[in-house]
């Protein structure tokens, strides 16, 4: 029992030592470093001590003047009036998804709407409209709205214009749903991708996420969970105006606590 | 549920608690404790279709020890029910949606079933099961098995998801011995246990995401950069299955039992008979005894030999996944092996020096790298896309900048490549100093590891890579 009860305390104290340093709003900072944290269910970076340091290097600035140049530059096109009703949105696509969904969870949870969240890593639009799990989730779910992010994994692809009747078939499968398609934030000049979608959706369905700079993980590609939850909030902040088709209710969460919804993890195909 | 969660851990540390309070009390009662949180986490895993795991063993056992007070014929008939039975969930879940779409396509109709998820562990408990009762049926293994030791088997927690592959004969004695777990079993296990996280979520986890661009769209890189993608991947799928079956055998010995290791360092191989007899160990052995010597083995001349591997590697690369890539895969070392086999006589009479040695392992090592670009690759396109990037494209001038952008990826790269070649008596040197070092030495250590795992962790925890199998 007692080289039971050593080995017990050899795997919790660093358990216990992680999970509480996790929660704890003190920084260890070794010579020259930080000591990272895990990932712990309050994140948001309204009320994160991280999140004043992220913002300033993410240059939130630089998102909201693009998201009301985007806005205005709609707006021109027509106005809506918005859906103060509450959503079920299916929010699905590539791995981006999974930096944005949770702060889309925050907003969701604020604005009563029901989030499910599909993300499948590696995807592209080709896998989206050639296989049947689209179809399959908008059955399963029935959604009132969907929300899109996809067109990471093409951006550098060499001829996007190959690309046009996947997107169409994608949209084809939403039939009359509401939706918006998230541009891919990208951290180097695409092969033509972005502008294609956008061309097909219009500017009344796509957010255009070229222009913002946003930090990036260690990958260099996808943004840090942070600048994620920045990028999600000028994404709210454009779904909620007349800029939109189908303006719905996007009021920004106050709180910083973390809200989860069914959320499906797809592996890349064949892997 | 996967190893390298904190869920699993905070989860695992509750279980282990009441594992040793319960430890000296009746034997039965510490079964039925690991059975009921076995199958409680293969209800995280799968939901309700872990259900199909006790109604396997209930099936599976009765019929089994129906079949073993059977004679002649009826003895034989039975097994094959009994296997078939075994196999009916597996094939039905890992095959029959692609074989529907193969029909459709064949009768040129529309008609599909619906594609279904395969549930985690399935193949690993389903082999077991196999084994149990062809071993019975051979009567290599002739205890007296209860009911709850069966189901004690197939559904022991560290071996359900992925293996390794536990024989009858290995984990029934230990079942039945007096619980009496050393001190040194339990650092052993410990010592497994951050060998296979280091291996899995330091290292393994890391690397993949490079991994997966390339293989993803090879087109879009040079030559050097896919060639290194490739050699990424060689090193990421050894050391994420070595590191699980590491955790596994040292959850297994923390609990008392004690497993064969599964990996040998198998990138050392001078050929590939001699690869295949240090990878994925229990499911190549499984291969060799229920697959391979009952086709035939070795004992109908050379020809009938190398059909029957490369019949047995082909299922092999089958159960792998229902894809012409896996096919082509274990068809690849299905021939190699022949074509090593065949040559035997004349390899044979090669002198081992530094420089035979060195020259077969390369090959070796090349070849395995090779095929594992197929078992990667999502299609032949890509596995083309791929090959003429590394033959058309390479230009070495990428490598600075390469190491420039990515320099811990590379580190770790280069380092898990290196470790390939320390002595095994060193490994087992570290492991036995780990071993009786102080109490507070093992506790920075794991300490130091689960911060670094945080450190290097870019995005959610990584499935292992043999789970979807």
């Amino acid at each position: 029992m007692r080289a039971y009860l050593k080995l017990i305390a050899i795997l919790f104290l660093p358990l216990a030592f992680v999970l509480y340093y996790a929660y704890s709003p003190v920084q260890i900072p070794p010579p020259g470093w930080k000591l990272s944290k895990v990932k712990a269910p309050t994140w948001s970076p309204s009320d994160s001590p991280e999140g004043e340091g992220i913002k300033a290097s993410m240059t939130s600035e630089t998102s909201i003047t693009s998201t009301t140049r985007q806005i205005s530059k709609t707006q021109e096109a027509g106005l809506s009036l918005p859906d103060t009703t509450a959503h079920r949105i299916l929010f699905f696509g590539d791995s981006m998804v999974e930096g944005l969904l949770r702060r889309m969870n925050c907003y969701a949870f604020k604005n009563g709407h029901k989030m499910t969240n599909v993300v499948w890593y590696s995807s592209t639009t080709e896998i989206w409209a050639n296989t049947d799990t689209l179809q399959y989730f908008i059955n399963k779910v029935n959604p009132t709205f969907v929300m899109i992010s996809l067109g990471t994994n093409e951006q550098f692809i060499k001829d996007p214009a190959e690309r046009e009747t996947s997107i169409r078939r994608v949209l084809q499968k939403l039939g009359d749903i509401p939706y918006v398609w998230i541009g891919v934030p990208a951290w180097k000049e695409d092969t033509g991708i972005n502008e294609l979608t956008r061309q097909i959706v219009g500017n009344d369905h796509y957010f255009d996420s070229r222009d913002l700079t946003l930090q990036r993980g260690r990958d260099r590609m996808h943004p840090t969970f942070y600048a994620a939850a920045l990028w999600m909030d000028s994404v709210a902040k454009w779904m909620e105006s007349p800029a939109t088709a189908h303006p719905i209710r996007m009021s920004k969460p106050t709180d910083g606590r973390k809200h989860t919804y069914k959320t499906y993890a797809l592996q890349p195909l064949n892997n | 549920m996967v190893f390298t969660t904190i869920q699993f851990w905070a989860a695992f540390i509750a279980f282990l608690f009441f594992f040793a309070l319960l430890r000296r009390t009746k034997r039965e009662l510490l079964i039925l404790y690991v059975i009921i949180a076995s199958l409680g986490f293969f209800y995280l895993s799968n939901q309700w279709l872990m259900l199909l795991l006790p109604a396997t063993a209930i099936v599976s056992w009765t019929l089994t020890e129906w079949m073993s007070e059977m004679k002649g014929n009826s003895r034989k008939w039975m097994l094959c029910l009994i296997v078939t039975f075994d196999l009916l969930p597996l094939l039905f879940f890992k095959y029959s949606h692609p074989f529907s779409e193969l029909l459709s396509q064949m009768l040129n109709t529309n008609f599909s079933l619906p594609s279904i998820a395969l549930p985690i562990g399935i193949s690993f408990y389903t082999f077991q099961a196999i084994s149990y009762s062809v071993d019975v049926y051979r009567r290599d293994f002739c205890l007296k098995v209860t009911f709850l030791e069966y189901l004690f088997y197939l559904s022991f927690f560290p071996l359900l998801l992925a293996g390794p592959i536990t024989r009858a004969k290995t984990l029934f004695p230990q079942i039945r011995r007096k619980n009496i777990v050393s001190e040194r079993l339990l650092y052993l296990g410990l010592w497994l246990v951050i060998l296979g996280i280091i291996k899995k979520a330091i290292i393994a986890d890391y690397i993949a995401q490079y991994n997966d661009w390339i293989f993803s769209m090879p087109d879009a890189y040079s030559g050097f950069e896919c060639l290194i993608g490739l050699i990424g991947f060689t090193m990421q799928i050894y050391l994420d299955f070595s590191g699980y079956s590491d955790i596994s055998i040292g959850i297994a010995a923390i609990l008392g039992i004690r497993l064969r290791e599964n990996f040998a360092f198998p990138y050392r191989s001078r050929n590939i008979t001699e690869f295949w007899h240090r990878w994925h160990i229990s499911l190549s052995t499984w291969f060799r005894d229920y697959v391979y010597i009952p086709l035939g083995g070795n004992r109908y001349g050379i020809l009938r030999t190398c059909v029957s591997l490369i019949i047995t590697m082909i299922a092999a690369g089958v159960w792998h996944g229902s894809t012409l890539m896996f096919l082509i895969w274990g068809a690849l070392h299905g021939i190699g092996l022949a074509i090593h086999k065949a040559f035997q006589p004349v390899l044979r009479n090669i002198r081992d020096n530094l420089l035979t040695i060195s020259i077969s392992r390369i090959i070796t090592f090349c070849f395995v790298v090779f095929c594992w670009a197929f078992f990667r690759s999502q299609d032949l396109n890509t596995v083309q896309q791929l090959f003429s990037g590394i033959f058309t494209r390479m230009d070495l001038s990428y490598a600075a900048p390469f190491f420039a952008a990515r320099t811990t990826w590379c580190i770790l790269l280069i380092t898990s490549i290196l470790s390939i070649f320390v002595e095994e008596k060193i490994y087992l040197h570290i492991e036995a100093k780990f071993i009786y070092w102080p109490w507070l030495v093992k506790l920075l250590i794991f300490l130091a590891v689960v911060q670094i795992v945080i450190e290097l962790h870019t995005s959610d925890i990584q499935p292992f890579l043999y789970f979807r199998f």
